[in-house]
């Protein structure tokens, strides 16, 4: 059963296609075998042939033209999936009977990162509805609702894959918390104080671009994509975990239209206020000062990624989500973005 | 905040460790500033969590630290409804002094400020994470800017693990 993920596939890309990586390369064509509008209008049961890297490229080649906010609502009503709809019975199987301890141990570390990102992105995203336009506030709905039922995935998946005890949804995010390899809050965790800030003057653009910064652009275009490329990879290339691998897959589209919509917000702001990439670039030389205390991200070799191919990976989504923000790199950040750690986080 | 339930232990009932003093008198103060001028201890930098490059960025933060931080907690029995804030005045790289500031006075004297409850300090105290309370708004900024906060965060992580680790004998929460 887990085997149908790489059997009834296409061509199955080589993980090498964006890590190594690149860098300055916006590919014309998104995809090998599957195209822009197979994503868009896949089922759940779809994403099972469909390779991450293929959908990671879909979340960056939508950013070359960004719909409007009532835009990318309407596609999320298309592709709204059923997170109940998912059987997590060969990912029980696979978890307890297939993966090595290496493979389990690597698996849980990095998905409870994003366990608890999902779960963070979505308590502190009402604060950034407050002070939108009447349209965003519209698509910002839609993209509450899809971070909930990513945390409820996340959920089913601990609960029912990996057999944490079943409880509350804190108990379970609680229960995860333990597989964490880093100490303290993490950036998803830091998004409370950013939020705070916003509620107090909610329609200040200096406050709503520095959110947009680390949210949409940091912790949804960067850390997010590293976590799916590491895990969907590993899924793939093992034949293993088939609910997890349609599911996290069904969340990586989603996030396509979050990162489109946080991008073109950030575009539309320095378009109207040029001096706001100041507070772009301020908010990033902050996290990356923040990451740079990430050096223990251990390795990532047990899911068949190393370190390096990680780390070039984020420096790459970075690089990119800047360019379609339109601003140029200054410098002191573009050194400090190519010596960042691995950032495997998201939400 | 669920899930520690320890705070009980040191204190709140007297059962402190004998070298435990009252929660903000003198001899507890004095306590914490011995341990910061102590910290890291082996203890803290064996943990695997915290890498070294982690220790990097403190040891960066804390050299370059003028000024006070300070944790408000609210609600400590006998002492008001208000914030009592625990400051910790830092300059070269040390903390020169640990004191109590005024609510009044927070603004001028402090530079980053966070707050809580009495009820979750004492959870902290028993064990509950500080990277949940932070991100669960249970330690939200008093003084300072989101910005200010997150360019030093590990730094104050590890101050905030550092206070709830020295022994206290802390008053009973007074009941609801
Ligand atoms: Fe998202
Ligand atoms: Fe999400």
């Amino acid at each position: 059963m887990g085997q149908a993920i790489v059997g009834d596939g296409p061509t199955v890309p080589t993980l090498e296609r964006e890590g190594g990586c690149g860098m300055a390369a916006q590919p014309q064509q998104s995809v090998e075998g599957v195209g822009d509008e197979e994503i868009s209008q896949s089922d759940l049961e779809g994403f099972s042939k469909i390779h991450i890297d293929e959908v990671i490229e879909y979340v960056n080649s939508g950013l070359r033209a960004i719909p409007p906010p009532l835009d990318l609502y309407r596609r999320y009503l298309r592709q709204r999936w059923d997170v109940y709809e998912l059987d997590f019975t060969q990912d029980r199987i696979d978890w307890s009977e297939r993966m090595t301890d290496d493979e389990r141990d690597v698996f849980q570390r990095v998905a409870s990162g994003f366990h608890h990102g999902e779960r963070n992105v979505e308590a502190e995203l009402p604060t950034f509805m407050m002070g939108a336009d009447e349209e965003d506030k519209v698509f910002i709905s839609s993209h509450l609702e899809d971070e909930a039922r990513h945390t409820v995935f996340f959920d089913r998946f601990f609960t029912e894959a990996v057999g944490l005890d079943e409880g509350s949804l804190m108990d379970v995010l609680d229960a995860s918390y333990e597989f964490r390899s880093n100490a303290g809050p993490g950036v998803t965790g830091l998004l409370s104080y950013v939020s705070d800030e916003l509620v107090k003057d909610p329609y200040n653009p200096r406050n709503r671009v520095r959110y947009a910064t680390i949210y949409h652009l940091f912790i949804e275009g960067v850390g997010a994509l590293s976590t799916m490329k590491i895990t969907l990879g590993y899924c793939r290339r093992r034949g293993f975990l088939p609910a997890y691998y349609k599911g996290f897959t069904a969340t990586c589209r989603d996030e396509a239209r979050h990162v489109q919509y946080g991008m073109g917000f950030l575009q539309d702001s320095i378009r109207q206020a040029p001096a706001l990439a100041e507070d772009v670039y301020e908010m990033l030389r902050t996290i990356l000062d923040m990451n740079s205390a990430n050096g223990n991200q251990a390795s990532f070799e047990a899911l068949g990624l190393n370190t390096e191919e990680v780390r070039r990976f984020n420096i790459v989504q970075l690089t990119r989500k800047l360019a379609d923000v339109g601003i140029p790199l200054p410098s002191d950040l573009q050194d400090v973005i190519n010596r960042m750690y691995p950032e495997v986080t998201g939400g | 905040m669920t899930g520690a339930g320890g705070a009980a232990r040191r204190g709140a009932g007297g059962h402190a460790s004998p070298e435990a003093s009252d929660f903000l008198s003198e001899g507890w103060l004095e306590a914490l500033r011995v341990s910061l001028a102590a910290w890291p201890d082996d203890a803290a930098r064996s943990d695997p969590r915290k890498a070294e490059s982690y220790w990097r960025y403190v040891e960066r933060k804390r050299s370059a630290f003028e000024g006070a931080f300070a944790l408000g907690i609210r609600g400590v029995p006998g002492r008001g409804d208000g914030p009592v804030y625990v400051a910790l005045r830092f300059s070269g790289g040390t903390c020169a002094a640990v004191e109590l500031v005024e609510e009044e006075r927070v603004d001028d004297e402090v530079t980053l400020g966070l707050v809580c409850d009495y009820a979750d300090w004492l959870e902290i105290v028993g064990g509950y994470d500080v990277g949940k309370a932070m991100t669960y708004h249970r330690l939200p900024l008093a003084v300072g800017t989101a910005l200010d906060l997150l360019r030093i965060v590990y730094f104050v992580y590890e101050l905030l693990g550092v206070m709830a680790g020295v022994p206290a004998d802390y008053p009973s929460p007074v009941a609801a």
